[in-house]
């Protein structure tokens, strides 16, 4: 085989000029038969799955190689109304919180497990706690100590659905534990 | 995919070349077409795989280049090229090629794929160099062997591809 017909099967096989000599038809035909092969063939089927996994990939791939840097993580379409109905549910729980007293608030956070609460006046929250606690049938203890009021009940586990309005309705957490601990102050 | 045979490893090279496009995409002056640009990178990769997986057999002129083959190839190419007419020679003829094809680069992976480069791309004798990073005579060489190695594991089809005309 000379350099010649190499050359010649070169050219044949990518379509340069028309090809005379033997070997040139013979690159000739082998490029019609790959160009048709070509043609047939099937396409890979798309894995989708795959193919977010390799997406992945390659981004991580590109920040480790220091072409990007890791975007932060940006809300998903969904994602926003969800947050933002959520908040919407917080505002308006807060909103439209029903109070039995005028004057009462919650402070929570107590690491002993107390849930302090403040009043104009303590006495009149404390007895109307306890007497709701009552009716839904929790022994529940009240006393005043150096002008603090306080409540302590053991709540039945799970909760009756009265006692849980009870405690929704002052803006008490329910206690995992059911051991209920309330100190009521005089509002400043 | 066809040429690397491994889904996987195909995947992982296009996503190779997608990271090095981005290395080297500030090197890129539009001395020429985007795309050809693209594959270049991507064959480097698919010749640079298929070099690594050993899978190339060696070639051995002296036992694998029938003589009375290649002389059979050269008298065949003499006639007109065939063209046959009906679908079941035509499909006869397809299967064929495929089989052989498949053969040709489990063999010599590197050789069949440059073969399919050229003939998808009209590659020239130095683009072939520069994708294969090697001197002009040693280029030469490699077509010289592409052509031998084709011959051999084509040589049934070239024999079906030719005689249809011949014994029409």
């Amino acid at each position: 085989m000379s350099q010649d017909d190499d050359q010649d099967w070169l050219d044949a096989l990518a379509g340069r000029g028309t090809a005379a000599s033997p070997t040139g038809r013979e690159a000739e035909v082998l490029r019609a038969a790959l160009g048709d092969a070509r043609q047939s063939t099937t396409e890979v089927a798309t894995d989708e799955v795959g193919a977010a996994r390799r997406k992945v990939a390659l981004i991580e791939r590109a920040v480790q190689e220091g072409l990007i840097e890791r975007a932060p993580r940006r809300l998903r379409r969904w994602q926003l109304p969800l947050a933002a109905s959520i908040l919407l549910a917080i505002g308006a729980g807060i909103f439209f919180r029903p109070q039995v007293t005028d004057d009462s608030g919650v402070v929570r956070g107590d690491e002993r497990g107390i849930v302090r609460l403040t009043a104009a006046d303590p006495a009149r929250l404390e007895r109307d706690i306890l007497a709701q606690l009552r009716a839904a049938g929790v022994e529940a203890t009240g006393y005043e100590a150096l002008d603090v009021h306080g409540i302590d009940a053991d709540l039945a586990l799970p909760l009756s659905p009265e006692v849980q309005r009870i405690l929704d309705t002052q803006g008490i957490p329910a206690p995992a534990d059911g051991v209920l601990r309330i100190e009521i102050r005089r509002s400043e | 995919m066809r040429m690397i045979r491994n889904p996987d490893a195909a995947r992982d090279l296009v996503q190779d070349t997608f990271i090095k496009v981005w290395q080297r995409c500030a090197s890129f002056h539009g001395d020429s077409e985007l795309l050809p640009w693209i594959e270049a990178i991507l064959r480097h990769g698919v010749l640079d795989w298929l070099r690594r997986s050993g899978r190339e057999v060696p070639f051995d002129e002296g036992e694998a280049m029938n003589v009375e083959l290649a002389v059979r190839v050269v008298e065949l190419s003499q006639r007109d090229i065939a063209t046959p007419d009906d679908q079941l020679r035509r499909q006869q003829l397809a299967d064929c090629f495929q089989k052989c094809w498949a053969r040709f680069e489990a063999a010599a992976p590197s050789h069949a794929a440059v073969i399919s480069w050229i003939a998808a791309d009209g590659l020239s004798h130095e683009e072939i160099a520069a994708l294969l990073e090697r001197s002009p005579g040693a280029t030469r060489e490699f077509i010289s062997q592409c052509r031998k190695r084709a011959r051999v594991h084509l040589a049934e089809w070239y024999e079906l591809a030719f005689g249809i005309e011949g014994e029409s």
